[in-house]
């Protein structure tokens, strides 16, 4: 009797490891990373194809940089994207409910517009005219813009087998963001990939992810 | 009878009034700019609201938690509410019927002209 209870519990103890999340290496999440930045990738010309038909130039430019972070927060700063003002909006995502209100980060998104192209991005949309000298017009713009693509990006990391995430509502900013924004614990690499439309850098989109859990099939 | 837009880009209201205009739709429309506000329009007005065009992510208060509230008051649980949202995944889709079986609709950002008007037409009031 005493055996078959150690047999059960040995069992129900394996079945519990097998089933257990296992920890992602270094290399598994840098791979992931790869492929998480080819599906951004697919989610923002899956939106703008969606309403405009529009045509990248070409494919993004994607290149991985260090995170920069200053008092435990990721430093924004537009000036390297265009050389002129800059609109950023940024999207933050989280592992479920609970981690959205404790305020714990599983990812973001940031996009860099220039801020004269604000209306025209919009405009490719199909969204009604806004005026590029009010703020409030170009941060809401620039926010629709994140919304769309956050919310794609989320679907293709569906595809790729990720647990469905939450996603924060949109903050925008002009050229900096001296107090910075929250980023995931731990993270050291961002992916940025640059869009060209009619032959010009327009779009620079920002990714930086914590490892994540995909589904148990 | 009014119809209520819930969403915090006062650029994606502007879209949505846009086409309702040019699809003909001659109701009064009512904006709000978070879930709080959307409720407390809903509280004092549910007698005037046709159909709610609500978005998902907003501050102060989400759209999921606006249709977890509006079906648990009676008064206000019937009134049709659609979910027009740049989140369109299933899960996201069943969060939302199971916050409120009674969800009217789900249009997933950036939606066409011609579905967002099917969606609210059978409501209009």
């Amino acid at each position: 009797m005493a055996d078959e209870k150690h047999s059960l519990s040995w069992s129900i103890q394996k079945i519990k490891e097998a089933f257990a999340e296992k920890p992602i290496t270094p290399a598994e999440h840098a791979s992931a990373l790869i492929d998480m930045s080819i599906a951004l990738s697919v989610a923002i010309k899956k939106v703008f194809l969606k309403k405009s038909k529009t045509r990248f130039s070409e494919d993004p430019l994607i290149a991985k940089k260090g995170i920069v972070s200053f008092s435990g927060r990721l430093r924004i700063d537009a000036m390297e994207k265009f050389n002129q003002t800059t609109i950023m909006s940024v999207v933050h995502y989280f592992k479920d409910q609970a981690h959205l209100k404790g305020n714990k980060p599983a990812g973001l998104l940031i996009i860099y517009l220039e801020r004269n192209f604000v209306p025209e991005m919009l405009r490719l949309l199909q969204y009604p005219y806004i005026d590029s000298d009010d703020d409030r017009d170009v941060f809401d713009g620039s926010g629709a813009i994140i919304n769309l693509i956050a919310g794609h990006f989320k679907n293709e990391l569906k595809v790729l087998g990720y647990e469905d995430l939450e996603m924060s509502h949109f903050q925008s900013f002009i050229n900096k963001v001296p107090q910075g924004v929250d980023y995931p614990r731990g993270q050291t690499d961002r992916y940025e990939l640059s869009f060209v439309i009619d032959d010009k850098k327009r779009l620079v989109v920002e990714m930086v992810m914590a490892p994540l859990v995909k589904k148990q099939v | 009878m009014k119809i209520l837009m819930v969403d915090d880009s006062a650029l994606d209201r502007k879209l949505m009034s846009r086409i309702l205009q040019k699809g003909d739709i001659s109701q009064e429309i009512v904006e709000a700019e978070d879930g709080e506000k959307a409720l407390q329009i809903l509280a004092e007005h549910y007698q005037d609201i046709c159909v709610v065009l609500l978005d998902w992510q907003m501050p102060n208060m989400s759209g999921l938690e606006v249709l977890s509230a509006v079906a648990k008051v009676p008064l206000i649980a019937s009134v049709p509410i659609i979910m027009v949202t740049a989140s369109g995944s299933d899960e996201n889709k069943k969060m939302a019927r199971d916050a409120n079986p009674n969800l009217a609709g789900y249009l997933v950002k950036p939606y066409k002209a011609e579905d967002l008007l099917a969606a609210i037409k059978p409501f209009l009031k």
